[in-house]
């Protein structure tokens, strides 16, 4: 076959696909509305989680309960402490606006002067368990913080914390990276797809068929297009997660990640779009798989926190090599056993077997 | 894979036969046609014209026979052999976010025809596409779709062209420019296979007609000639009550080569020196509330033929 003729198609194939898409955007338009609703709802599920919303009732304003209020401040799940006086606390607990109502009594400070008990009053909204049990359990610990920071020679049982990693890394931040690797694979999978589809739905594929070219060049072409507007598309996502503050570690490694991940997603949207070939039905299968993929892959906590049998079915997951190097590269953090070569090498094993089994089945979708 | 001594024949069918789940599309058609002549295929719906195009193009396996096209055996061993053809299909799908000159750009691509290249805007020019040539393809009118189709086949001056249905939906000024560019064609050496219903079509443009009923092909040696025998059709107006009796009565008239019954009346295929006395006869006749001539087409020259011994 003639390279030139080759290049000149793969080079049409592009200018093509890159005119069709933005001339008709809708596809492009619900791949990143997509990537910034999946990213919004697992940010959402974050912040609900992890926040508790509580109001504060002071009734003692000493420097003993402005202590008292900046341990439950910091205790672990902190609150999300709202100062405001007893009918306005008592009305948003009636209202749903809170979770719980935490009350530092009168004359507060002067029992712990007098060593005599103080009774921490909790009205606790326990229509959700699991912020009910946030609230129960965050509260003797900022007790304990409270008290150790008050009299330390009182309290003879203390901790001494051994971390792995040198840095925290907060909840919010963690899932974002891993919200946005979801997003790269479903983006570049979309619109890799819609290309696969393009010259079928045209009704123009058999003319391909019938050209002195192999109708695959001229796919190569819109799916290299396909991978670009993928990039220009991941933009928004990119700029939701610099504007929560994430300042990746290692930035350039975290770009060429991604780059691999949007490879990656763009070969398993060609693979899907070998076996479908209506585009719509292409990417409700892909839009359909990927939570179930992502959830399944370590993107809300290191998957083997879950247990063995979950940890190994993440793997047939794409969406876990994906999540732990980019965890990897903007956190520094090594969610999985395998070390971040392997997973790398996972994400290049998963665009070969997609392109191989589109070479496969692409001409049996033809005929 | 080339015989030079049959590359003075476009293309040579023998024995080919098509058949589709258990139905067949094509019976033991042989036919060949000599380099730079113009061959209309005539037939109805599911006749198998465009199944008999298909195979021409190599898209198509048969079930039996052999078939040879510029001198290649098909199925084609290369594809560089559809360098040599351009296929007309009876669709127009075109790229609907393209301009017409976009797509023709993308086309051009496959042929490895350059943006400047002089047969691309020839064609453009040819077809009367100029003014087009920025609009997107859907905001075309449908002849406007169907001249870009064939200006895509046009595209790498093609030895053989298959044309599915070239004036299906288009206007008469359109219809007639593709005639005249089919035409052109055939001037230049080039060899054109036509598939069509339109008798008037084949009239206009072809050199050599066949006909195709039911998978069977049967070869036309003068379409002229057979019109003329086939005859005028007289379509007359009256109740369904009577029509029967009147087409019973009409049938034993001289000159009546067919009577039947039509929805609103009854249709006689006549010779054209009977066609005066047959015209006065009905309009004796007091059940018939008006009647007309028409030329036939092509459902009255399949059914002329079907019937004639």
């Amino acid at each position: 076959m003639n390279h030139r003729l080759v290049g000149r198609m793969v080079g049409a194939g592009m200018l093509a696909e890159w005119r069709q898409v933005l001339r008709a955007p809708s596809m492009l338009i619900l791949a990143i509305v997509h990537a910034l609703v999946l990213m919004s709802l697992v940010l959402l599920f974050g912040l609900t989680g992890s926040r508790a919303p509580v109001d504060l009732v002071m009734e003692d304003s000493s420097r003993d309960a402005q202590s008292f209020q900046q341990a439950l401040a910091a205790c672990h799940h902190s609150f999300a402490l709202t100062i405001c006086d007893a009918s306005t606390a008592a009305r948003n607990l009636a209202q749903a606006r809170v979770s719980a109502v935490i009350t530092i009594p009168h004359g507060f400070s002067a029992c712990l002067a007098q060593r005599r008990p103080v009774a921490i009053r909790v009205d606790i909204d326990n229509v959700n368990a699991d912020l009910s049990e946030d609230v129960r359990s965050a509260l003797p610990s900022a007790i304990v913080a409270f008290g150790q920071a008050r009299d330390p020679a009182g309290l003879t049982l203390s901790l001494v914390e051994s971390d792995r990693i040198g840095h925290d890394t907060g909840f919010i931040p963690y899932l974002a990276v891993s919200a946005f690797a979801l997003d790269l694979l479903t983006i570049s999978a979309v619109l890799a797809a819609v290309a696969m589809c393009r010259d079928r739905e045209a009704r123009l594929d058999r003319f391909w068929e019938r050209s002195p070219v192999h109708p695959g060049v001229l796919l190569v072409g819109r799916v290299l297009a396909s991978l670009m507007l993928a990039g220009l598309a991941i933009m928004p996502a990119l700029g939701l997660v610099l504007a929560i503050g994430i300042h990746p570690l290692h930035p350039w490694a975290l770009a060429a990640c991604a780059a691999l991940i949007l490879v990656c997603g763009c070969s398993l949207g060609v693979a899907v779009g070998a076996v479908i070939p209506q585009s719509t039905l292409a990417i409700a299968l892909i839009l359909g798989l990927s939570l179930a993929l992502y959830l399944a892959s370590g993107a809300l906590e290191p998957q083997r926190f879950d247990g063995e049998v979950i940890w190994y079915l993440a793997h047939a997951s794409p969406a876990y090599p994906a999540v732990a190097l980019l965890e990897a590269t903007a956190h520094g953090l090594d969610i999985t056993p395998e070390p971040q070569l392997l997973n790398a090498l996972s994400a290049v094993g998963w665009t070969l077997a997609a392109l191989l089994f589109a070479v496969w089945r692409f001409p049996r979708r033809q005929s | 894979m080339t015989d030079p001594d049959r590359t003075r024949l476009a293309f040579q069918l023998a024995g080919v036969s098509v058949a589709i789940a258990a139905r067949t599309i094509l019976s033991e058609v042989t036919l060949s046609l000599r380099t730079g002549r113009i061959l209309g295929v005539l037939g109805g719906n599911g006749a198998g014209k465009t199944t008999l195009m298909q195979v021409l193009s190599g898209e198509r396996s048969i079930s039996q026979g052999t078939v040879r096209v510029l001198g290649e055996t098909v199925p084609f061993h290369e594809r560089a052999t559809w360098r040599r053809i351009g296929i007309v299909p009876q669709d127009t799908a075109l790229y609907d976010e393209l301009t017409v000159r976009e797509q023709l750009l993308l086309f051009a691509s496959v042929y490895g025809l350059a943006r400047t290249d002089a047969a691309l805007m020839a064609i453009i020019d040819l077809l009367g596409l100029a003014p087009v040539s920025s609009t997107r393809a859907d905001r075309l009118s449908g002849g406007m779709r169907r001249r870009v189709v064939i200006a895509r086949a046009l595209l790498h001056q093609p030895e053989l062209l298959l044309v599915d249905e070239p004036t299906l939906a288009v206007d008469a000024d359109t219809r007639h420019l593709i005639w005249r560019h089919l035409r052109s064609q055939r001037d230049q050496g080039r060899t054109v296979v036509i598939a069509t219903n339109y008798l008037e079509e084949a009239r206009a443009v072809c050199d050599e007609v066949v006909v195709l009923r039911q998978g069977r092909l049967q070869r036309i040696e003068n379409l002229d000639q057979l019109l003329e025998r086939s005859g005028i059709i007289l379509a007359a107006r009256c109740t369904m009550a009577v029509r029967e009796q009147l087409c019973q009565q009409l049938r034993s008239e001289q000159g009546v080569v067919r009577a039947d019954p039509v929805p609103d009346g009854l249709e006689l295929m006549v010779g054209e020196s009977a066609c005066a006395d047959l015209g006065r006869l009905l309009s004796s006749i007091a059940t018939i509330s008006a009647w007309h001539r028409r030329a036939a087409d092509l459902s009255d020259l399949l059914r002329f033929i079907e019937q004639a011994p």
